[in-house]
C-alpha cells in the first residue's frame, strides 16, 4: 500500500538558520553571504522590514521574523547574523541567531500536511531531529511571503536603495 | 442486526462528540509528545511523529469552537482514511480529551446534524444519536485533505 505525504530526500548543501525556537532550512546555494546584523541600516525601513544591508554597491531589505515566522518592526539583538539569500536578480536578508551550513540532514523531510497550509507560510515541508523540529522552506518563498520580491522590484525608487540619502 | 456497523465515539474536548469507523482508529498515543510547527492554522498547529512519518494533529474543539482553551492533547488517537477506493492510504490524528468508546450503531439511530454543528457539515458524513444526544460521524478525509500532487 502507498502512504500519502510520504517523505521525500533533500539535496546535499542546506542552511540551517535559527530564529529563536524555529529552525529553518534552506538550500545552500541560496545564501549569497553571511553578514553581521550589525551592519544593517535601520533607517526608512522597507514595508515587513527592519533595514538595509549594502551588498554589491546597492541596498537589499532585512527582514527579522519572530518564532511564528512573523515578520517584526525591530531588530531583535539576538539575531547577531544577518543571512543574505538571493531572489531573481536580487538579494534579501534574514536576521538569525546562528546559520549553520550542513553537508547532510540525517532526517527525512515531509511535505507538510494540506490541512496545516496556510497560503502566506513559508514553510514548505518539515523534519525531526533530537532537537526537535526542522522547517524547510526557501529563498523565493520567504521572499514571496515577506513581500521581498515587491521591495527588490521597486528598490530603485527608495533613497537608501539608490544611493541618494 | 441489519443495517448496523461498529464505531468508535471520540471525546473531542469542550462537549463535542464525533464518531468514526472502526477500522479508522489505528492507534492511540496517551500524553503524546507533540511539536508545534511555526505559521499553521491555530487548530492545526502541532504534529507528532508516528511509525508511519509526520502526522498532523488536529484539534476539533478549536476548529469548531474556537475554543482556545483547549489546547492540551491528553490523547492523540491516530486515524487512516481514503479519499477514494483507489487512494492510497492516509494518516492524521485527533486530539481526544479522553477514551474512545467503541459501539454498535444502527440505521434507527440516525438522526439530523445538531443545528449548532449545521456550517460545519462538510466536515460529517451522517449523524446518529447515542446516550440521548447526537454523534455526528467524522469525514476524515475532509478532516485531512489530500495535499496536492
Amino acid at each position: 500500500m502507498k502512504l500519502v505525504d510520504s517523505s521525500f530526500v533533500l539535496p546535499a548543501g542546506r542552511v540551517l538558520l535559527a530564529l529563536g525556537s524555529t529552525r529553518l532550512l534552506v538550500e545552500q546555494g541560496e545564501v549569497r553571504s553571511i553578514e553581521s546584523s550589525g551592519s544593517v541600516i535601520a533607517e526608512a525601513t522597507p514595508e515587513n522590514g527592519v533595514g538595509w544591508v549594502e551588498l554589491y554597491d546597492r541596498f537589499w531589505p532585512v527582514y527579522c521574523l519572530s518564532d511564528d515566522l512573523l515578520p517584526l518592526p525591530l531588530c531583535l539583538p539576538e539575531r547577531k547574523l544577518c543571512v543574505v539569500l538571493g531572489l531573481g536578480g536580487g538579494l534579501f536578508g534574514i536576521q538569525c541567531d546562528e546559520a549553520r551550513i550542513l553537508d547532510a540532514f540525517g532526517a527525512e523531510f515531509y511535505p507538510l500536511p494540506a490541512c496545516m497550509r496556510l497560503a502566506d507560510s513559508p514553510v514548505l515541508g518539515i523534519a525531526g531531529d533530537d532537537d526537535g523540529i526542522v522547517c524547510i522552506s526557501s529563498a523565493p518563498m520567504l521572499g514571496s511571503v515577506l513581500g521581498a520580491t515587491r521591495v527588490i522590484e521597486q528598490a530603485g525608487l527608495h533613497p537608501l536603495a539608490t544611493g541618494a540619502s | 442486526m441489519a443495517g448496523s456497523s461498529k464505531a468508535w465515539v471520540l471525546e473531542l474536548g469542550g462537549g463535542l462528540m464525533a464518531a468514526i469507523g472502526e477500522r479508522q482508529l489505528q492507534h492511540l498515543v496517551h500524553q503524546p509528545s507533540l511539536h508545534h510547527v511555526p505559521r499553521t492554522p491555530p487548530h492545526a498547529s502541532q504534529v507528532l511523529f508516528w511509525t508511519k512519518g509526520v502526522l498532523p494533529l488536529v484539534n476539533m474543539t478549536r476548529m469548531i469552537l474556537g475554543d482556545d482553551n483547549s489546547a492540551a492533547c491528553l490523547i492523540a488517537g491516530v486515524v487512516v482514511y481514503q479519499t477514494s477506493s483507489s487512494a492510497p492510504l492516509g494518516y492524521g490524528a485527533i486530539s481526544l480529551a479522553g477514551p474512545p468508546r467503541r459501539i454498535v450503531v444502527s440505521d434507527e439511530l440516525a438522526c439530523p446534524l445538531p443545528v449548532n454543528l449545521e456550517s460545519w457539515g462538510f466536515l460529517f458524513n451522517a449523524c446518529f444519536e447515542w446516550d440521548g444526544q447526537p454523534v455526528p460521524v467524522l469525514a476524515l478525509d475532509q478532516v485531512f485533505p489530500a495535499n496536492p500532487a
